[in-house]
């Protein structure tokens, strides 16, 4: 049922055989271990918005339960705090017992219950930092997610889980450096700077084990948050501290990790010299120098789903480049008159890249 | 294992770029072979094709745009004839290359599409200079009533897309403005389900017929969403109702159903699609959750300690039993 790209398993493990990358007698190993990796494929995407939503639903019924038995008392941390440790230990033994049970009824049931346990541990254990410790006291609430999601992100099976607690994580992070008061520019450069060395590490190494690459597309989401911060105005400074900050050094940074895709994608820095990856390498270097951040990094994430052939991914690329195109030319000080040269100009410009693209056979599949 | 066995048990196994990863992750086989394999799922040329067909239709959509903004800038200076004819020069233009070209490529879609949008700026123009006073409703419906030809003999995916969305505009403003049944609600999401629902059935019927253009599955889902969506807003306004039923009440009661055993039963076995299943199952686990809830707190009473305990139990219940269901579904697919 698989809608991507792929070969059956007996075809591939003949060619690999025939063309010396795999040895006779290892064979029979290897098939077994295809076997298993196809058993093990992540569940679908719309599983996991099922099983969100079932998770968001539960939990808030869950909440209701608490606050209307008088169980917990919201405004006492240490009470929150308590139950929170309840509901971790709960979700974590449930979690670990899923590893023994049966596919089936049960096994869905004990999961769907470990996330909703998860959940509401990591609400209660924020809601109750914040009450002993303080809403306003910097780091308090990131602190404390750290702490649930390193507890619970080895057990937990969830991806959806194990997507969003990082990310929730690095959010709080970002909203902290935002109500610092030190440097914005320096902080947000060094954020998104981890952000990239995270994302990079964890999604385009084939060494990583799938277990991590939530983590990936966390620090790929919190990128993201920077760029749509920074896109939305260079005076997105202003809106949030008070004070401007340059977008200069993050913008350098995403256009060198959109060259670094480019290369990625192609197998190696060294075929950037072949006159396709060549042009492209200098339209990224001129968006770069054109200030559009939002449109780099869209283009990384279309590039990233595409090459890894997810669609989720490559649905949100595509969504995001014209949205950024739009914020990109709506906020650029120029007249109506200069706006339309600029659209008509870039526009002529990839239909003349397309022309070249046709002429040279590069839009086809066989070569020329 | 011999060699017959190793074939017995992995002809029917496919293996995707995930599972290479996964399988080099573990160290069970070397770069060189992942690298191998890529390229074998995915030739390197294919990036080519891809690219193309994405700088045309990035690039076109920016030449159009700079041609909308240009007339923004001139706009008050532009005599009304000169508008109103420079855009059906394009007009004229999108057809013409529809025309050159023949219909099924890329820069077909691409003008046919730019060509019904343009039809919609017309109008709204025209409006603008004659100050017809008319509606918003009516520059839709007349939009799509003007369009609906084009889309017919356009063959085209991405144009039916935007008529359907130009023609539903129409039809959310038409009934919002006229209110053709007093203020219940219901009439709506009624009438978008009977209105996407037609177009639901005519899509798979040509599909089943072996017509290529509509078949992409995204049309599918472009379809699919908006009826449950509004069969879910029928169902929470139905359950959530408080006067006598009317006849409006009554067509939701039996619409609503329909609808969702309808999905169910179409898209488990005639025409597999888990995708919409799960789509369905959230529809529909959302409205018998809000149905439960609405019997525990009926009669004036409000939701006690053992509503919510339920309440959540239930949910976690439904919601599980869902994803057990699709998972035996997608395992009998694949069986």
């Amino acid at each position: 049922m698989s809608s991507h790209p792929s070969i059956d398993a007996a075809t591939l493990l003949a060619r690999w055989q025939s063309e010396g990358h795999l040895a006779a007698e290892a064979a029979p190993k290897v098939a077994a271990a295809i076997a298993a990796a196809v058993r093990d494929a992540e569940p679908p995407i719309y599983l996991k918005i099922l099983t969100a939503v079932g998770t968001a639903v539960a939990t808030a019924f869950f909440l209701g339960f608490l606050g209307v038995s008088g169980l917990i008392s919201f405004d006492k941390g240490s009470s929150l705090m308590v139950w929170a440790a309840i509901f971790l230990a709960m979700g974590i033994g449930l979690a670990l017992s899923l590893r023994a049970a049966a596919p089936g009824l049960g096994r869905d049931f004990a999961a769907q219950s470990a996330f909703v346990a998860l959940a509401l541990g990591k609400v209660l254990a924020v809601g109750g930092a914040a009450q002993i410790w303080g809403f306003d006291k910097t780091g308090v609430v990131t602190a404390t997610l750290l702490v649930v999601t390193i507890l619970t992100y080895p057990v937990s099976g969830s991806s959806l889980d194990r997507l969003l607690s990082p990310y929730a994580v690095a959010g709080s992070a970002l909203f902290d450096l935002t109500r610092s008061g030190g440097d914005l520019t320096a902080g947000l450069t060094l954020y998104h700077l981890v952000a990239t060395a995270v994302a990079g590490g964890l999604l385009l190494s084939h060494r990583v084990p799938a277990g991590l690459r939530p983590v990936g597309l966390a620090a790929l989401a919190a990128m993201g948050t920077v760029v749509c911060l920074i896109a939305s105005g260079h005076d997105f400074g202003i809106w949030v501290t008070r004070q401007p900050i340059d977008v200069r050094p993050i913008e350098a940074i995403l256009t060198l990790s959109l060259i670094g895709t480019v290369a990625w994608v192609a197998g190696g820095f060294e075929r950037l010299a072949r006159p396709p990856l060549a042009a492209a390498t200098v339209a990224a270097v001129a968006l770069g120098f054109a200030g559009a951040p939002g449109l780099i990094f869209a283009l990384i994430v279309l590039l990233v789903g595409h090459a890894r052939h997810d669609v989720p991914m490559r649905v949100v690329g595509i969504l995001a480049l014209p949205a950024f195109l739009v914020l990109w030319y709506y906020g650029r000080d120029m007249s109506f008159l200069q706006k339309s040269a600029a659209l008509v100009g870039s526009g002529a410009l990839l239909l003349a890249a397309r022309g070249v693209m046709a002429r040279q056979g590069w839009d086809r599949e066989e070569a020329p | 294992m011999n060699a017959d066995v190793i074939d017995t048990a992995t002809t029917v196994l496919r293996v995707d770029r995930r599972c290479l990863d996964r399988l080099s992750a573990r160290g069970e086989i070397s770069a060189a072979a992942r690298d191998f394999a890529l390229e074998l799922i995915e030739p390197p040329r294919r990036w080519g094709v891809w690219v193309a067909r994405a700088t045309t239709v990035i690039g076109a959509a920016l030449v159009l745009s700079g041609i909308v903004y240009f007339f923004a800038f001139n706009w008050n200076q532009i005599p009304p004839l000169v508008k109103l004819g420079a855009i059906a020069a394009m007009i004229a233009a999108a057809f013409s290359s529809v025309a050159v070209l023949g219909f099924g490529r890329l820069v077909s879609d691409v003008a046919g599409s730019a060509a019904v949008m343009l039809v919609g700026v017309f109008l709204a123009v025209d409006g603008q200079i004659h100050q017809t006073g008319a509606d918003a409703w009516q520059l839709f419906v007349g939009w799509a009533g003007l369009t609906f030809a084009w889309a017919l003999l356009a063959g085209s995916a991405a144009t039916w897309a935007i008529w359907l969305t130009v023609a539903d505009l129409g039809l959310i403003l038409w009934w919002g403005e006229m209110r053709p049944r007093h203020g219940e609600g219901l009439g709506l999401p009624l009438a978008l389900i009977l209105f996407d629902g037609a177009f639901l059935v005519a899509r798979e019927a040509l599909v089943a017929k072996g017509w290529t253009w509509p078949a992409g599955r995204w049309t599918r889902i472009f379809l699919v969403l908006p009826i449950l969506a509004a069969t879910t807003m029928a169902a929470f306004l139905l359950i959530d109702r408080r006067r006598a039923w009317e006849a409006e009440e009554w067509l939701a009661l039996a619409v609503v159903p329909t609808v969702l055993v309808g999905c169910f039963a179409v898209y488990r076995k005639r025409l597999p699609d888990l995708a919409v299943l799960s789509a369905t199952a959230i529809a529909a686990c959302s409205v018998a959750d809000l149905l439960l809830f609405q019997l525990m707190t009926s009669g004036g009473r409000s939701g006690d300690i053992g509503t919510f305990f339920v309440m959540g139990i239930a949910s976690l219940s439904l919601f599980a039993g869902a994803v057990a269901w699709l998972r035996g579904v997608a395992r009998t697919l694949e069986g």
